[in-house]
């Protein structure tokens, strides 16, 4: 039998370990994201799922680095890339956009500027090309009157106009993958749908994947493909997204479910539940982190950190897979019942 | 930049400085009425003596009798048309007197505040690249020291070596007297002479700018915007110039007005240590002469021209950052 | 009772942060710190060293130091009685340093303290009332800024009698704008805390709140600004004194380097020393005040 040759992810996340001089902040994640598809990352804030998303572009604070572990794309690991080579990709391989608007943009610059740059940087264009796509650029992400917009400084725009610039710069040249960090977390309710409207509707435009960093259920819900949910510094689950809000297996994804207002068809009446404690710090504690405000923890399960393990066919990338003693052993008596 | 809104920058910073103005007028006056005597004794003192009818006489004259109002009033008038009394020591005018001086300081002032300021610059941004580690350590202790030594001093130790040891500059004064020199020869020999009062000059200063251009650096890196601007893929040279630099200069320039004061203060004293024929030798002249038009006239003079560059690095930081609304 | 006691308990609300960050300051441990930092232990170990001459000078070198007790223009070892060497009347420098420390650290110390003291009033008057108070007090401390230090301080020797009094007195009316301007900016940011909030509610008048509740919360930043003006009060004395402006009777290190500047070809270390021992205190004074900056502000000096 031939098996159909499986496209090649866009991005493959191996064993990625980060840290700061303190103590590990990331213990080691792998995910992949297909092409054209989307990946949500969820999960509380400390959890280090920024942590990952700017590790991806080496764009990590000055004290955090990369432990050990592989970022994958078009064949070169990141991680260890040269700086060259990494500047080549930034911005035209892959781009980012961050969580504050207010402050992602270099305030003595006009935004015409900002956007002209990059297309410069990358693309062979002379600069009154530059700047006329740079304009349809902010037409293409819905800024009026672009022409005029083009010399205005970012003081001038409002929070969700600046995201949209900020989207101009990321898709400007055409990148594989879109990183984006919390992108309508600073944004008023309103603007929130529309900008993540904006950004789906340009990932598909322009055949794009995308990493979405959020620990908003409802986006994932909406717009995404795949979903890992990370805690303390690992991934506790990945699935493909319906089986996710079909039914979560890990204790705390199910606590994340049941604690957020609903996907908007089901509006009930029943109390929030929340998960009990706060975020325990990645450093290390023996055991699951997640033990000390689990619900269902056992004694074994604060004696060894259990591992990310698949709950069907294929890798752990492309399929649904926990971290979870419990559902192992569940899992071991389940294959124990069927050999034996 | 067109010029609608130049006019109208002009037109705010120059308001704002006039109230300033006009208090130091009002603070001379006062200082004036403080000095022992008055101008009828200065002028009674230079001719010898005088009874008490020539003084009342004198006084009246003068104007000397009036009230403190009308007196103030008529000050204001005479500074506004730049009459600021007869030199006691000199027996011209003392605008005339300061006039012939204060070119030379302005030239030493601002050759020590341009290179303080360039100087200071490239040493802070240095420091803030490469922050914590050995560079920025060793240039944090020798800016600390630079701050902690005094101008003439330094200016003193720097006659030792480079005049009287190495020979290689002059020990005073701001031209060879007794050669006629032109063009490209006269200005090398005058460049000479200026080189080592300005360095002495500026060297305190350029440990203040050195760490206001450091910290204004390391906010400016911290920014989201420096890392959104790496995420493009631009070169490191091109953020810290295009991008943090220009953010950092805004800081930076904001402070430098504050400093100027200083700077005249501190040339006051360099130029007694270089015999530069400017300001410094001249209030120093006066005070032993106890010639107080002249000193009063010199803290007038050097309060407007320490107000009137505020107002041009007013000017410079509103062309920097837009967010200045004209 | 203090209000930030009770403000210390509920840290999330947004007023707490101000006053929490001054008390965090306190807690620290702030000798470990002290001892873990070779520089700063070296620049107190040399600061109380000079402070320690200085108060001990009559008995290290009694008498008077403008004695001619010597030979001429000594170099230093050359005779180890006067390991300084001496100056062109036959003066023991030496003896001149150590005296003369007495006059620059009591002039820089008292002039700073006066700049301290009008400075904080002002900017704290500034800083609370706000309102026309504010704009009035801050175009003083501008014209005040606009002011020539030395000039201003020569004009007022002018009117008076040159005196070690007039000297600090004037030092300190120039350098208090410097303080006044960042006591205004901590009394215009601790007047919105809670705790300030909860002390007008509590029904205190306002004296009481400006002077038991804002003032200690301000003061460690503007007692750690005034190390500056203690360096710069000892420089501004060192150019008085080369300047010849100084009291006459009395030695300083700035008077030294001024006699000692006839003999700057040959005998230049008439004027060295004594400039080298302004640097060591200024530089140590520095060095003190830059690390409780630190202190105080703990990002000021990371990335």
């Amino acid at each position: 039998m031939i098996l159909a040759q499986r496209p090649h992810p866009v991005l493959e996340v191996l064993d990625l370990r980060i840290g700061f001089p303190q103590g590990t902040a990331v213990h080691g994640i792998t995910f992949a994201i297909e092409q054209g598809t989307t990946m949500a990352l969820v999960g509380e804030s400390g959890c280090g799922k920024s942590l990952t998303a700017f590790s991806i572009l080496r764009l990590l604070p000055p004290t955090a680095s990369i432990l050990g572990g592989q970022v994958v794309f078009n064949g070169q690991d990141l991680a260890t890339v040269s700086s060259r080579e990494l500047r080549r990709i930034r911005g035209k391989g892959i781009s980012i956009i961050l969580q504050e608007p207010m402050t992602s943009l270099n305030p003595v610059l006009t935004i015409g500027a900002q956007i002209h740059e990059i297309i410069r940087r990358h693309e062979r264009l002379s600069r009154r090309k530059a700047k006329s796509r740079a304009i349809e650029l902010l037409d293409l992400v819905g800024i009026s009157e672009p022409h005029r917009r083009y010399d205005q400084f970012p003081h001038h725009f409002s929070g969700g106009m600046r995201q949209r610039v900020m989207i101009a710069i990321a898709v400007a040249c055409n990148p594989q993958l879109l990183i984006a960090d919390e992108p309508t977390t600073a944004l008023d309710v309103t603007i929130q749908a529309q900008v993540m409207e904006l950004l789906a509707r340009l990932r598909q435009q322009l055949s794009m994947a995308m990493l979405l960093i959020t620990h908003d259920l409802g986006a994932v819900a909406q717009w995404a493909d795949r979903v890992a949910v990370m805690y303390a510094g690992r991934i506790v689950e990945q699935a493909s997204v319906n089986e996710f809000f079909a039914g979560a297996k890990h204790p705390y994804s199910q606590g994340l479910l049941n604690s957020s207002v609903g996907d908007g068809a089901h509006y009930t009446n029943r109390r929030l539940t929340e998960i009990k404690g706060s975020i325990a710090s990645a450093a290390g504690a023996t055991g699951c982190s997640f033990a000390p405000r689990c619900p269902a923890a056992v004694a074994a399960c604060h004696g060894a950190q259990p591992a990310l393990e698949t709950f069907g066919p294929g890798t752990i990338s492309d399929t649904w897979s926990v971290a979870c003693s419990q559902l192992r052993f569940q899992k071991d008596r389940r294959d124990a019942v069927a050999v034996g | 930049m067109t010029f609608g809104p130049a006019r109208q920058m002009i037109r705010r910073v120059a308001v704002q400085a006039i109230p300033t103005i006009f208090g130091i007028i009002a603070l001379n006056f006062l200082l004036l009425n403080l000095m022992p005597g008055d101008a009828a004794d200065a002028i009674a003192g230079m001719s010898g003596s005088a009874t008490a009818e020539t003084m009342e006489a004198l006084r009246t004259t003068l104007g000397l009798d009036q009230s403190l109002m009308t007196r103030f009033m008529t000050y204001v008038a005479n500074v506004a048309s730049l009459n600021l009394g007869t030199s006691s020591n000199y027996g011209a005018p003392v605008i005339k007197v300061i006039m012939e001086r204060l070119p030379n300081t302005l030239l030493l002032m601002l050759s020590a505040f341009f290179i303080a300021v360039m100087v200071g610059i490239v040493l802070g941004w240095i420091m803030a690249v490469f922050a914590n580690k050995w560079p920025d350590r060793l240039l944090t202790a020798t800016v600390l020291l630079l701050y902690s030594a005094p101008g003439f001093w330094i200016g003193l130790m720097a006659i030792v070596l480079f005049s009287a040891r190495l020979g290689w500059l002059p020990s005073g004064g701001n031209e060879t007297i007794g050669v006629e020199m032109t063009g490209l020869s006269l200005l090398r020999d005058r460049l000479l002479h200026l080189i080592l009062p300005s360095l002495a000059l500026a060297t305190f200063f350029i440990a203040i700018y050195a760490r206001l251009t450091r910290a204004a650096m390391l906010e400016v890196l911290r920014q989201d915007f420096m890392r959104a601007a790496a995420a493009k893929g631009l070169h490191p040279l091109v953020l810290q110039f295009r991008h943090a630099l220009r953010n950092a200069l805004i800081p930076v320039t904001t402070v430098a007005g504050l400093h100027l004061a200083n700077l005249l203060s501190g040339a006051v004293v360099v130029e007694t240590v270089f015999n530069w024929p400017g300001l410094g030798r001249l209030t120093m002249d006066s005070l032993v002469a106890r010639d107080f038009n002249v000193l009063l006239g010199i803290l007038l003079l050097s309060c407007i021209v320490v107000i009137v560059t505020n107002v041009i690095i007013d000017w410079v930081v509103m062309w920097l950052d837009p967010r200045i609304e004209i | 009772m203090v209000m930030t006691d009770i403000v210390a308990e509920n840290p999330d609300r947004p007023g707490a942060a101000v006053a929490t960050s001054v008390i965090d300051a306190k807690r620290r441990p702030l000798l470990l710190t002290w001892l873990r930092d070779p520089f700063l232990c070296l620049a107190t170990f040399i600061l109380i060293g000079v402070i320690v001459v200085a108060m001990a000078a009559d008995l290290i070198y009694p008498g008077d130091p403008l004695d001619m007790v010597a030979q001429p223009l000594l170099w230093p070892v050359q005779d180890l009685n006067y390991p300084l060497g001496t100056d062109a009347l036959g003066r023991d420098l030496a003896s001149g340093i150590v005296h003369g420390a007495r006059v620059s650290l009591l002039v820089g110390f008292f002039a700073a303290l006066i700049g301290l003291v009008i400075g904080t009033t002002i900017g704290a008057l500034a800083g609370y009332f706000g309102g026309i108070v504010d704009n009035v007090l801050v175009r003083l401390t501008e014209l005040f800024q606009t002011i020539p230090a030395i000039l201003l301080v020569i004009v007022i020797l002018a009117i008076g009698d040159p005196s070690v009094f007039l000297i600090v007195l004037s030092i300190g009316l120039a350098s208090w704008p410097m303080i006044a301007r960042l006591a205004r900016s901590q009394f215009m940011a601790l007047r919105e805390a809670d705790f300030v909030m909860a002390a007008r509610g509590l029904g205190y008048g306002t004296p009481r709140i400006i002077l038991r509740e804002i003032l200690p919360n301000a003061l460690p930043a503007i007692v750690v600004a005034t190390s500056v003006l203690v360096a710069n009060g000892i420089l501004a004395e060192a150019g008085l004194s080369f300047l010849n402006l100084g009291d006459p009777n009395r030695v300083s290190w700035g008077s030294l380097i001024g006699s000692g500047r006839t003999m700057l070809r040959d005998e230049w270390y008439l004027t060295a020393l004594p400039g080298l021992a302004i640097v060591l205190t200024v530089l140590s004074i520095n060095i003190i005040g830059d690390r409780l900056t630190d202190i105080l502000n703990p990002r000021s000096g990371e990335r």
